[in-house]
């Protein structure tokens, strides 16, 4: 099971203070833009959906083939490598050899070529699913979005389940005011699909357009109780 | 589906946490700059110079001042101890326990003093719970405690029980109510002990096996230190015996000295260490910072210890050199004083006493009191004088190059417009760290800005103000006005160039006084 991982937001919490003594804003206010700014992105931010990736089919064939893989997946090694040699007896054989049983062909397979173009739909198939992977993802954080009310577009209608959560920042009383969100798809916290990266990504570029806008309004405001003007 | 989620992140202003531990560290950095400045001011650089300088009267007076010393802390811990005993008797907590919850107390930021009190409250809340009021009633059954559950329990397990249930109240509202109905109005004050579970745990840890030696001794340090305070009046008639024979000699040396303030040279290292703690501290907001941070507390620590070993070393030569002592031998002659007889302790000490008068006219026979022989006091009081000059000038150019940076870095804090240093701390930790990121660049490089910016606060310039040494150039003393003052020096606006720039002095009175003072001394000795 892949564990939970929190993403670290003191480097945007620290930005948010400065923000939120440049500008006077509401700390609500302050902290729901941040969440929708950190996921969708604004201007001159790039949102952690954007910088969520589809992955290149060469980086997946890669990936699937690599040693540790192979150790682990033998089979769809096989599969892929069917695919990437199309035609070669060796692999379909093989394949062949360890999905019969006393020699019975599975299905309605009857010859090689048979065999080599089912193998080939297969590993069509997983680098598809893998593809898709991303947009799942990113149809996670907009779940996450409609959930906590920061947005009404949602992921497209294929994507159903809770694949994503949020919760708006709200003022009560003498409770912390804070805002969260997360993605429940299983794989999202995997150090090899870059989710975790591409949001980090995100809540700093956040940080840094946050502290260079408090910056130049810090400025303006000094500038203009100067005594030289 | 999962059930729980697998990438999470929340979003909020809150600091209270990132707060509270710098309290915790500024308070540990003003004690620890406390005794160091304590020690330096006792010691300083110039001990060697002074006693080989003064030996005649450093032979006198030395295993007096160290004998003297040694007492003074002695009677401390003592005093601690009887106070101990006294509060035991009052609150039935045992001794050593009673130490836990003063450093405990302390570590909150409330007077150990308010223990006592806080206890009785604290009883006198429980005896009440015995007696079905409603209010205490209330705020134990929103503990889940009973008055039979707190009965079982010894008086310091009823408080450490208690403190952890209200640690965790979630609701820092119940938190507050809870702990306001049971102690008073001091459970407000104390709500930062009780808001951290871990924290009698940590001061137990503090305090050591002192606990264990308190518990076992109060009583006999109470009687002890009672029975001391009828000494004083003999070691007072020994002053004033010795007083009335050498304070005309000493009366021009005591003079110069006077005019000396070494504790400035204690402020400055209590001083650098909190910026470094500080700056370490604040490191905590970007992974990079702490980095460079680590490599420059790293330093502080080195130089602060070869400074201490060389402090520790000139206090241990002299004490050697006048004593004629062995420093483990004087330690045990001192356990020894201190026997359970008190009797036999006082006889103990009038023989020292007598011991060490002796030993002043074996050491000099030729100037056996009352006809002092003076001839060598003014040269000593020049030497003297010089060699702490000598220091403190060059603690000053020690830290020159580092200061330097540091007002510049406090220029171009004052420049973004801020008036306070922890926003332009934030914001320059920000901005280093990323432009660090994005070109791969050494993050040691930072140190000076970051560490410097880092110990920026409010009281920042009048901590230079103390150190800073005017009759340099290129340094430069903010004001309130520094925004204006900036831009009338056509400063530029980024904050990389204003490394580059040179700065006009602008020194502070309080820095012009101490420069005079010295001149005065330097002028006064080599006339």
């Amino acid at each position: 099971m892949t564990p939970t991982m929190d993403i670290d937001t003191k480097e945007l919490q620290a930005a948010m203070q400065i923000y939120s003594r440049a500008t006077r804003k509401d700390e609500v206010e302050i902290v729901n833009r941040a969440v929708i700014v950190t996921l969708t992105g604004g201007k001159g931010v790039v949102g952690a959906i954007r910088r969520t990736k589809k992955a290149e089919t060469r980086a997946i064939e890669d990936k699937l083939n690599s040693t540790g893989w192979s150790k682990t997946k033998p089979k769809l090694k096989w599969v892929l490598g069917a695919k990437k040699l199309a035609g070669s007896g060796r692999i379909a054989s093989t394949y062949y050899k360890r999905n019969t049983k006393g020699g019975k062909k599975a299905g309605d397979i009857k010859t090689n070529n048979e065999w080599t173009a089912r193998v080939a739909r297969e590993g069509e198939k997983i680098l598809r699913r893998r593809k898709a992977s991303a947009a799942y993802l990113q149809a996670g954080w907009k779940k996450a979005l409609v959930d906590g009310g920061w947005s009404t577009k949602g992921p497209a209608k294929k994507f159903k389940g809770r694949i994503g959560y949020g919760t708006r920042a709200v003022d009560r009383g003498s409770r912390p005011i804070f805002a969260e969100f997360g993605n429940y798809i299983s794989y999202a916290a995997k150090p090899s699909i870059g989710a975790a990266i591409a949001l980090q990504q995100a809540l700093k570029a956040q940080a840094r357009d946050m502290v260079k806008y408090a910056e130049r309004k810090m400025g303006e405001t000094a500038r203009k109780y100067s005594a030289k003007r | 589906m999962a059930a729980t989620p697998k990438l999470k992140a929340q979003i909020a202003m809150d600091d209270t946490k990132f707060q509270r531990t710098l309290r915790r560290v500024k308070t540990g950095a003003v004690a620890t700059g406390a005794t160091i400045g304590r020690a330096f001011k006792g010691a300083a650089a110039g001990v060697a110079s002074f006693t080989a300088a003064l030996a005649p009267v450093a032979a006198v007076m030395a295993p007096i001042v160290a004998i003297v010393g040694t007492f003074r802390g002695l009677k401390g811990a003592l005093d601690l101890g009887g106070e101990l005993s006294d509060l035991e008797a009052r609150t039935g907590v045992a001794a050593g326990e009673l130490r836990v919850l003063q450093r405990a107390f302390q570590d909150s930021g409330v007077s150990g003093d308010k223990v006592g009190q806080t206890l009785n409250k604290f009883q006198k809340s429980i005896n009440d719970l015995g007696n079905g009021l409603s209010t205490q009633k209330r705020a134990f059954d929103a503990l889940g405690l009973s008055f039979n559950d707190l009965q079982k329990l010894t008086p310091e397990n009823q408080f450490k029980e208690v403190q952890k249930r209200i640690a965790s109240l979630e609701d820092p509202t119940k938190r507050a109510g809870v702990a306001m109905d049971i102690f008073g109005r001091s459970g407000a004050e104390l709500l930062t002990l009780f808001s951290d579970e871990g924290a009698l745990d940590r001061a137990a840890e503090s305090i050591g096996g002192q606990a264990d030696i308190l518990a076992k001794n109060a009583a006999l340090f109470d009687r002890i230190s009672d029975n001391l305070k009828g000494t004083g009046d003999t070691l007072r008639g020994f002053f004033v015996g010795l007083a009335s024979g050498v304070a005309p000699q000493l009366i021009e040396l005591l003079e110069r000295v006077r005019t000396l303030d070494l504790s400035r040279i204690g402020q400055a290292v209590g001083n650098a260490i909190s910026v470094f703690i500080e700056a370490f501290q604040q490191g905590r907001l970007g992974e990079l910072v702490a980095l460079s941070l680590k490599v420059g507390f790293g330093n502080a620590i080195n130089f602060f210890k070869a400074k201490m070993v060389e402090a520790v070393a000139a206090i241990s030569d002299a004490i050697k050199a006048t004593l004629k002592l062995d420093f483990d031998e004087a330690r045990g002659f001192l356990a020894d004083l201190v026997s359970d007889d008190l009797e036999e302790s006082r006889k103990k000490l009038d023989d020292l006493v007598q011991e060490m008068l002796k030993s002043a006219q074996k050491e000099v026979p030729e100037i056996a009191p009352p006809t002092w022989d003076t001839s060598g006091a003014g040269e000593a009081g020049r030497t003297i004088g010089k060699a702490f000059a000598d220091g403190v000038e060059k603690g000053m150019s020690d830290e020159d190059a580092d200061l330097q940076r540091r007002a510049e870095a406090k220029a171009a804090a004052q420049f973004l417009g801020r008036r306070s240093g922890l926003d332009a701390l934030r914001i320059l930790q920000l901005k280093q760290g990323s432009q660090s990121r994005g070109a791969g660049g050494d993050p040691t490089s930072l140190i000076p800005e970051v560490g410097v910016v880092s110990g920026f606060g409010r009281s920042i310039p009048s901590r230079l103000a103390n150190i800073l040494d005017p009759s340099r150039t290129g340094l430069l003393m903010t004001g309130g006005r520094e925004t204006s003052q900036l831009q009338a020096l056509g400063m530029p606006d980024r904050y990389r160039d204003l490394q580059n720039t040179e700065l006009k002095v602008k020194p502070d009175p309080a820095i012009r006084e101490s420069a005079n003072i010295l001149a005065d001394i330097n002028n006064k000795l080599d006339g």
